[in-house]
């Protein structure tokens, strides 16, 4: 990375003597100080905002044949990124990458045990008090260092290849179940390898695409164990395994501006578990391994028309079909015998719609859209999907563009058994459906305008409205809402000051009915008592959001930067139950309630045309309440808690001060 | 392991020699093409424009684009009749001005760029059934990159993605680490909202290959459908989901005890600490146990 680093700095200079007539760019060197009133990983969750220094450059060179280019953005920081990129004009260019993407989870948790970031986690019996926990960081760092290279001279084929390797090192929150319920932490040590070939034939009329993949990802750990005292579990990681796809599609042009457009796709996802290496495991006791095999079909074809001026015309087709190879497991577990399922399904799409331009400013859009699902597996067996729509755009008005989009969805699924073959708990699902698979009827609707009344003025208003109605089920999701609203406005007024603005509001509100029972109680129609009862819920919450900059050039060199957005979210989550059930239950008042806002300004003065410097400020304040952190603890009974996201709540002053350099 | 990886990089290379075949320039102009008043005369009154062009890539001679041909006219079209008039906006001259047909605008960059790598599919794609033209996101008359600025661009048009990238829960769209084009191919796609990927669950896998299985103990939603439970741009709920847990669980489980337990406000602070406490596999689970049946091992 530091050879990188120093051929791209070495390209500036190097420039001239490299017989690049045009050498461009900029260089920003700046230094940073944060005052944190509260601090939290939420606030640099996917960025590095040390104090210190930082910095970026970009330079571009080129000449009538030859160019090429670098960027650096946060040279030695966590997630700082470099590229190099060059190039034959019209026929070849190419790009080497290397990309650190910090992931800050949560600081400052606290575990009972030792080995936090390995394989094995070790409790001691019995669990220490919290006050001799140790403390430590959920983060992940991802590294990825890649390259691309696309050939394209002006004969009828073209080709591109990139590879890339992904590194993400860390520790996750992760719930272990033992003597005992742990959040501890989940080792994360993966690298994933991607390569991608693309090759292409066209011509005026035709064009032929051949496509292939392979992605292999290895995690370093197998397995994840914990000893609490002399009690050992073992717990599943996420396995090696690779994938490859091969596929092709071909474009054709046909008369009456026709398009046409066939695709196929092969691809297969394959692992390997090796169950000798869980030692407490007893079950199975026949295989060794799990033989992980899936594989997928895909096709697609699309006919595009141009029927006249005023007619077009998209009749699509897409099919899948994944067909499961992998080994059935039998285990001997809690006194049964239990064998995994194997998911496989075939999807067909097919659909047409229509553009009809009524007239000049007039113009209406419909369509409709078939999905059909089939499935191995029994509670979601087949769903067909008849979707209907239509569109009407205007503009009439030369500064104003209305559109206004209707949407009619119709859901019906199916089961793959009868509700009288069902017994003891799971009699529940012949009352139960899982909300994404349950028939229902959807209506959306959107109106949206644009405004431009002026060359320097334009703003948007849009409204939509979604509602589901699962009128089919008993339990489950009964209703869902949500409205929309979102507005914007962009102008440039006098004295060359501008002002952009955008606010927005979102309304969500679900209708849920459930049942609580203890085995044998799940017949809704049994007299209600305190373990068994129906009971319903209405879960809403209120999104508000605005924001805004202007810029104001205060003299001729210096401009001044303002701006601050604020956003919140409200939820409410109200129960009901029968008074024969007992008290009633209370509301949630606060689910995931939420604000943050930001503010900053900044002068930007430029001492000439290469050199400018900037000195600002930034505030930005963020608090999360939700009912579960409430008198939060890390141990209640046998449950020890990390405190992961705990450090919900932040609020940081900045100033910084950025150096410019642009030539 | 890494004979693999030479075997990979042995195609594509060889493949790589036959591309580099000589190339051919196609392009002559039409007999009946007249009117053309070359690009000094347009530099007269349009100075700025012709300066970001001269800086531009279009500029370059290697390329078979303006440089080789017609300059400012091969997209703008001959200036003869403009300049006998006085010149004036869109006054007989072709302009990429809002009021023109968005498929007018469209056609004369695809006049040289129907044949770039994936503009084959521009027909099918959803940016031109709704009237977006190559110029709604390319700047043309700009030195160095012309890429879109991302996402920028994206929200003028794609407000709610820009209201759900700003949320408490979301990928790092805003800090630069995702363009939108990571995900996306703007000039088209067979794919549904034209994912760069043969669907949308390929494509999270180019990111969470941990997340590929197959698994011995499959969680069926996951193995559909990555958004039965995640939002892809950004979430008011913790990791980009849905809706909040335990509510997003219970919308599909019911059972004995505690999958169908209301978790109100009296609840134990024992329960409240969500589903993925003990069923923390949940994308799928590998355990020879029975536990993984219940991703909990």
């Amino acid at each position: 990375m530091r050879r990188l680093l120093l051929i791209l700095l070495a390209l500036p200079i190097a420039a001239p003597s490299m017989g690049f007539a045009e050498v461009g760019g900029e260089v920003n060197v700046g230094l940073r100080a944060n005052d944190f009133d509260e601090e939290s990983a939420r606030f640099d969750e996917y960025r590095d905002m040390s104090d210190g220094l930082f910095g970026s450059a970009d330079v571009l060179m080129n000449d009538e044949t030859y160019f090429l280019g670098a960027s650096v953005e946060n040279p030695f920081l966590d997630d700082q990124y470099y590229d190099l990129r060059g190039g034959v004009f019209g026929a070849f260019k190419g790009e080497v990458f290397y990309d650190e993407l910090t992931h800050n989870l949560s600081y400052d948790a606290l575990s009972p045990a030792t080995g936090i970031g390995s394989d094995t986690l070790v409790v001691p019996s019995p669990v220490p008090a919290v006050s001799a926990w140790t403390p430590f960081d959920y983060d992940v760092e991802v590294k990825t260092l890649g390259a691309d290279i696309t050939v394209d001279t002006q004969n009828p084929f073209y080709f591109k290849v990139s590879a890339d390797q992904q590194r993400k090192e860390g520790v996750m929150p992760y719930g272990l179940f033992d003597s005992g319920t742990f959040m501890l932490a989940l080792p994360v040590d993966y690298t994933t390898y991607t390569t991608m070939v693309e090759a292409g034939y066209r011509s005026k009329e035709t064009t032929a695409v051949f496509n292939a993949g392979y992605s292999d990802f290895d995690n370093d750990n197998d397995l994840l164990t914990l000893r609490v005292g002399s009690v050992v579990e073992e717990y599943s990681m996420p396995a090696d395994n690779y994938a490859y796809n091969l596929g092709g599609r071909l474009t054709q042009r046909l008369p009456m501006e026709s398009l046409l457009a066939l695709k196929a796709a092969f691809s297969q996802n394959v692992s390997e578990a090796d169950f000798g290496k869980f030692l407490t495991s007893t079950s199975p006791t026949a295989d060794e391994d799990f033989d992980g095999d899936i594989r997928y079909i895909r096709g697609s074809a699309v006919l595009t028309s141009q029927w006249s001026k005023m007619l077009d015309t998209r009749l699509f087709y897409n099919y899948i079909d994944r067909d499961n190879q992998s080994e059935n497991i039998t285990v001997v577990t809690e006194g049964e015998v239990r064998r995994n399922h194997l998911l496989e399904y075939d999807k067909h799409q097919a659909g047409l719609d229509a553009n009809y331009r009524l007239n000049k400013v007039n113009k209406l859009t419909g369509g409709y859209e078939f999905t059909g699902t089939d499935r191995t597996r029994d509670d979601a067996d087949t769903t067909y999907d008849n979707l209907l729509f239509g569109e009407v755009k205007n503009t009439a008005i030369d500064w104003m563009m209305a559109k206004f989009r209707l949407e009619y969805l119709n859901r019906s699924s199916d089961t793959d058994y009868e509700p009288e073959d069902l017994e003891g708990d799971g009699l529940i699902r012949a009352f139960f459906t899982p909300f994404d698979y349950a028939s229902k009827d959807r209506y959306k609707g959107k109106l949206s305008f644009d405004f431009t009344p002026m060359e320097k003025l334009a703003m948007a208003v849009s409204y939509a409205l979604e509602y589901d109605d699962y009128d089919a089920s008993m339990f489950g999701l009964q209703e869902d809402f949500r409205h929309e609203i979102y507005t914007d406005v962009n102008a440039r007024l006098p004295a060359k000051i501008q002002l952009n603005g955008f606010a927005g509001y979102e309304y969500t509100e679900s209708d849920f009915e459930s049942r609580r029972y203890n085995p044998g109680g799940a017949d809704p129609t049994l007299p209600t008592t305190s373990t068994n009862f129906n009971w319903s819920e209405e879960f809403d919450y209120d999104f508000f959001v605005f924001g805004g900059n202007l810029k104001v050039p205060v003299l001729a060199r210096l401009e001044l930067v303002a701006s601050a957005d604020y956003q919140i979210i409200d939820g409410n989550i109200d129960f009901a139950r029968s008074a024969a059930a007992g008290a009633p239950l209370g509301t949630v008042t606060e689910a995931d309630d939420y604000y943050k806002t930001r503010a900053g300004m900044k002068g930007i003065y430029k001492l000439d045309d290469h050199w400018s410097a900037t000195l600002g400020y930034g505030y930005e304040k963020s608090n999360l309440d939700d009912w579960r952190y409430d008198n939060f603890t890390y141990r209640s009974g046998t449950v020890y808690l990390s405190g992961a996201g705990l450090d919900r709540d932040y609020e940081v002053h900045q100033v910084y001060l950025i150096t410019s350099y642009r030539f | 392991m890494k004979n693999k990886y030479i075997v990979l990089f042995i195609f594509p290379l060889s493949l790589l020699v036959l591309f580099l075949l000589p190339a051919k320039s196609e392009y002559t102009r039409g007999a009946d093409e007249k009117g053309f008043i070359g690009a000094e005369t347009c530099k007269e009154c349009h100075e700025t424009q012709y300066e970001s062009y001269a800086k531009s890539v279009h500029s370059r001679k290697a390329i078979k684009g303006p440089a080789a041909q017609d300059a400012c006219e091969t997209c703008h079209g001959p200036g003869a009749a403009h300049v006998e008039k006085g010149g004036g906006r869109g006054v007989d001259i072709f302009t990429f001005d809002k009021g023109v047909d968005p498929e007018a605008r469209s056609a004369r960059c695809l006049t040289c760029h129907e044949r770039t790598p994936g503009m084959d599919l521009w027909d099918l794609g959803v940016h031109k059934r709704n009237d977006v033209s190559c110029d709604s996101c390319h700047d043309l008359h700009v030195g160095g990159r012309q890429k879109p600025r991302e996402p920028e661009v994206c929200f003028d048009c794609h407000k709610d993605i820009k209201i759900d990238a700003n949320k408490r829960s979301h990928h790092p769209i805003l800090e630069g680490k995702i363009r939108c084009s990571s995900c996306h191919a703007p000039h088209g796609s067979l794919s549904k909202y034209m994912v760069k990927a043969d669907d949308s669950r390929e494509l999270c896998f180019k990111c969470h290959a941990d997340k590929r299985g197959p698994y011995v103990w499959e969680h069926a939603p996951v193995e559909e459908d990555c958004q039965s439970c995640h939002e892809v741009h950004g979430s008011s709920h913790g990791r980009l989901l849905t809706e909040r847990i335990p509510q997003l669980c219970q919308n599909c489980h019911d059972w004995s005890r505690h999958p169908g337990t209301p978790y109100d406000s009296t609840a134990s602070f024992t329960s409240r600490f969500e589903c993925l406490r003990c069923h923390s596999a949940i994308h799928g689970s590998n355990s020879p146990q029975g536990g993984g049946l219940r991703f909990v091992r």
